[in-house]
């Protein structure tokens, strides 16, 4: 047993004829976050997949605290502690603010459930003064907090962030590094987050892999990867 | 006009019923983007379960509870056991309803018999307010149906599975990720919108009576019921069971009862063209929301062209083999039966092969073929050639017809539309008594024409006709598909947005296709009167269009393929000594198993199978073969249930 939150081990998965990631292994510390960088394609998207179930995938294993996730479906993996946000901010636009938060921990009693929504819509006003309206009606950066919060409604150990910055304003990005922060030490998960553009997520994160083309071609603390040239390696493709 | 206040009433309280029957199609398609055929004759087994228990002395309540869960367990097997498997494609899970519809309805009428019944009510009696009837039944059905409406909305606002459902329609990616167990919400729907049709059967059935093979007719209720609510829009639902329960009851009651389908298909049709989303609603339900499984990769096993060919050429003298084979005239005359059934598999063919559409109108095509030159040749006197020359532009512009409906609407919507449709137009075919003689058929006086010194008075000359003209329709598909038109089509079938975005127009191929289809088929129905020389509605409804869709299927649409499979078709049940009942059974089972177990269709994989064994015994000549790497050359055969395995979208 390894002190590793989430580990992955010669992870291979695709779709249909398609390969999309080759061998891949890689860990998350307990209690840390990490980083996992890559071009667009690169097959990031996939390794978050293959972690809580949206894909099977075709060899290698992937342990949450030891226990094998392998072939568990989104809903029992999330029962087993995984959040999984997806890229793009995949509220439910037809519900309410709140209704979307109650979703999130379907899975768990009713006793911390109110609890975890006023902890939530305590630390952002913005979605408690929303809370009765379609999260339809949300901006950009409020339905990115609402997809958030609604993973930490299952208060998971492990969270997967897929892309959070993606299409937000500039002006976004600190609150969104504020909420992570802040969801990581209220919540006590280990974070994996996926980005393309590594200032974010470097920022955020101690130790950083970089993906291409489906293989993982860096491994490093984030210091030493926000300085080296890993990631222009990564993006694009001139070899070391 | 107090006689209008009855008939309001009388259709609220039918709306109450259609609202049930119509929440399970609307319920279970917002979530897998399927419409369960098999849906109306759910409700179909709940009258029959009713009554028998109430006829053994079970108090009404109970009797109804029973046939309630007996509904809810048959759909909740249904979903276990078949649809389960074809959630990643809807296309799929309508033709394995349409199966089980066949199968359900067939059962039904071995368990309970061919006659109409009905449930007894309730209670009895009644109030008169004015010239207004209120019967307590009515009354008790309209409170009940309503307060359990109210209940489900209530379920689905305020509860936790409620949001839970909302959430797995809305996005059921996003929901399984938030720990919503998607595939048990499917099952939670399939069996709570089962339950409620039973409920909904019961209630009907006290109003009405039902048999055994009425689940196609509920079925297209119900569904225009959904259809006017928006597809998958639990809200819409009431206003649209009001809209079309008043609607109903005032065509039948100022007008006649008969005239009730025509309003049901009207409906649907009418609503497709004019507002496919649906009258309540401003967006049409969107398919993106279905989780986008990635398409099943054709691994489409290639032949070499000489292969193909002469298993195409060998095939194509079958008929003719077995035509001169068999002695006696009766299965003679079944023979030349399956090349009419072939040619209207080579018609749909045209449709299928180029638009990717699978009509169940065949049937319909070929009536109005059959049956106006069967008019002409009663009641005007007119021949063979004159039939032609009316049944053909006749046809085409019914074709057309179709294939702007057909146009306007999705993959999903279009097994319906094409079946209102067929039942629109054998309906027709019932009820125009003066010219079509109904029920009882019309009689052929006129024999078909000699060609110089040919006469087609005998069995063998008829059967030469008709095969050269299946021939005919078989190599002119093939021609087709190469023409300029064709490869639009073709376009048009493989990705229609692409097909849109180069320029194509999508609507005007489907609609020259469905004319096409509409010329082949007028063809085939006047030589259909002309050698069987009596028609019936019956010949044609439905059940023969699925069975059209079935031999396609089966035999794929290579050169023989329809022919092949079309005299195993008739000649089996012929030989088995099936009677109707046992065939539609038989068909229901076939087109499950079809569609689970053989993707690429029965003669395909005949000749799959033959290559293969080709190949082990002659390994040097086919070393491509042998070493299991498909050829690069030849395109390969595709059959209509493996592009029905691709997701449409
Ligand atoms: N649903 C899918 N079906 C088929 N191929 C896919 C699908 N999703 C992603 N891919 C392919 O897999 C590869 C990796 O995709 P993804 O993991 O989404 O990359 P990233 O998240 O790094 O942008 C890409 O080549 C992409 O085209
Ligand atoms: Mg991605």
């Amino acid at each position: 047993m390894s002190t590793a939150e989430l580990e992955i081990s010669g992870l291979t998965a695709g779709y249909g004829g398609v390969v999309a990631v080759k061998d891949v292994s890689l860990s998350v510390p307990a209690g840390t976050t990490v980083a996992l960088l890559g071009a667009n394609g690169a097959g990031k998207s996939t390794i978050l997949r293959s972690v809580s179930g949206q894909v099977k995938p075709r060899s290698g294993d992937i342990r949450l605290n030891g226990e094998s996730l392998v072939g568990l479906r989104p809903d029992q993996t999330l029962a087993r502690g995984v959040a999984h946000v997806l890229e793009g901010r995949q509220v439910f636009a037809q519900m309410t603010v709140v209704e979307n938060l109650r979703l999130g921990s379907v899975r768990r009693g009713r006793d911390t459930h109110e609890e975890t929504i006023a902890l939530l819509l305590d630390h952002f006003p913005v979605l408690a003064e929303k809370a009765r309206q379609p999260a339809g009606q949300l901006s950009g950066g409020q339905q990115q907090m609402l997809a958030i919060s609604r993973a930490l409604m299952s208060r998971p150990r492990m969270l997967l962030l897929d892309e959070p910055s993606l299409g937000l304003a500039p002006v976004m990005l600190p609150t969104i590094v504020e909420l992570i922060r802040w969801a990581q030490t209220t919540f006590g998960a280990a974070v994996l987050i996926v980005e393309q553009y590594s200032a974010l997520a470097l920022q955020v994160s101690t130790w950083g892999y970089v993906l291409r083309n489906g293989r993982l071609v860096a491994s490093a603390p984030s210091a030493e990867l926000a300085e080296g040239d890993a990631i222009n390696t990564a993006y694009f493709g001139v070899d070391p | 006009m107090d006689l209008l206040m009855q008939h309001l009433f009388n259709g609220v309280v039918a709306s109450s019923v259609y609202m049930l029957i119509a929440v399970g199609i609307t319920l279970v398609f917002g979530l897998t983007r399927l419409i369960n055929f098999a849906h109306g004759q759910f409700l179909v087994i709940a009258v029959f379960v009713a009554l028998d228990l109430i006829t053994a002395g079970v108090p009404f309540v109970f009797a109804a509870a029973a046939a309630v869960v007996a509904a809810g367990v048959i759909g909740w097997l249904s979903e276990r056991l078949l649809f389960r498997f074809t959630m990643d494609n809807p296309y799929n899970g309508l033709i394995i309803g349409l199966g089980l519809l066949l199968v359900l309805e067939s059962a039904a009428f071995k368990i309970w018999g061919g006659f109409q019944v009905g449930v007894p009510a309730a209670v009895t009696g009644g109030a008169g307010l004015g010239d207004t009837y209120f019967a307590w039944n009515r009354v008790l059905v309209l409170v009940v149906a309503g307060l359990v409406t109210a209940g489900l909305f209530l379920l689905l606002a305020r509860t936790r599975l409620g949001a839970q459902l909302r959430a797995a329609h809305e996005n059921p990616v996003a929901a399984a990720h938030v720990g919503v167990n998607v595939g048990r919400m499917v099952t939670v729907a399939f069996v709570a919108g089962s339950a409620l049709a039973g409920l909904g059967g019961v209630f009907y059935g006290t109003l009405q009576p039902v048999g055994a093979f009425d689940g196609a007719h509920l079925i297209l209720k119900g569904f225009a019921v959904a259809l006017l609510g928006g597809l998958g829009n639990v809200s819409g639902l009431a206003k649209a069971s009001v809209l079309y329960g008043i609607g109903e009851t005032l065509v039948a009651g100022y007008g006649r009862a008969e005239y009730v389908p025509f309003f049901t298909y009207g409906v649907i049709i009418i609503v497709l063209l004019v507002r496919p989303g649906g009258l309540f609603e401003k967006h049409p339900p969107s398919d993106s929301t279905f989780a986008r499984s990635s398409r099943g990769v054709a691994r489409a096993e290639r032949h070499s062209r000489v292969e193909r060919l002469l298993g195409g050429a060998a095939f194509v003298l079958l008929p003719i083999v077995v035509f001169e084979a068999v002695g006696t005239s009766r299965l003679q005359s079944l023979v030349l039966l399956s090349v009419l059934y072939a040619i209207q598999v080579y018609a749909l063919a045209y449709v299928y092969e180029t638009t990717g559409v699978l009509s169940i109108a065949q049937g319909g095509l070929m009536a109005v073929g059959a049956y106006s030159a069967g008019v002409i040749a009663v009641h005007l006197g007119l021949g063979f050639w004159w039939a032609l020359l009316v049944a053909v532009p006749l046809t085409v512009a019914a074709g057309a017809l179709l294939g702007l409906v057909v146009s306007r609407c999705t993959g999903h919507y279009l097994l319906l539309v094409t079946l209102a449709f067929s039942a629109l137009v054998t309906q027709l075919t019932l009820t125009a008594i003066d010219l079509t003689n109904g029920d009882n058929g019309l009689i052929l006086p006129e024999k078909l024409p000699e060609i110089g010194p040919l006469t087609f008075t005998d069995l063998r000359s008829q059967f030469y006709l008709v095969f050269l003209v299946a021939l005919l329709a078989a190599f002119g598909l093939r021609r087709f598909k190469s023409t300029r038109f064709g490869l639009q089509l073709s376009g048009v079938r493989e990705n229609e947005s692409l097909a849109r975005s180069i320029g194509l127009r999508v609507g005007r191929a489907k609609v020259g296709a469905f004319a096409l289809s509409g010329a082949v088929s007028a063809v085939g129905g006047v030589l259909y009167l002309y050698t069987q020389t009596v028609i019936v509605p019956t010949s044609f409804d439905a059940v023969f269009s699925i069975k059209i869709v079935i031999i396609l299927v089966l035999g794929g649409v290579a050169l023989a393929g329809p022919l092949v499979a079309s005299m195993v078709f008739v000649l089996l049940p012929e030989l088995l000594q099936l009677d109707p009942v046992d065939q539609q059974f038989l068909f229901g089972v076939l087109l499950i198993m079809i569609i689970l177990l053989l993707p690429r269709g029965l003669v395909p994989a005949l000749i799959t199978g033959y290559s293969a064994l080709r190949s082990r015994l002659l390994p040097a000549r086919h070393p491509a073969t042998a070493t299991g790497r498909p050829e690069t050359g030849g395109d390969a055969v595709r059959s209509p249930s493996e592009l029905v395995r691709e997701e449409i979208s």
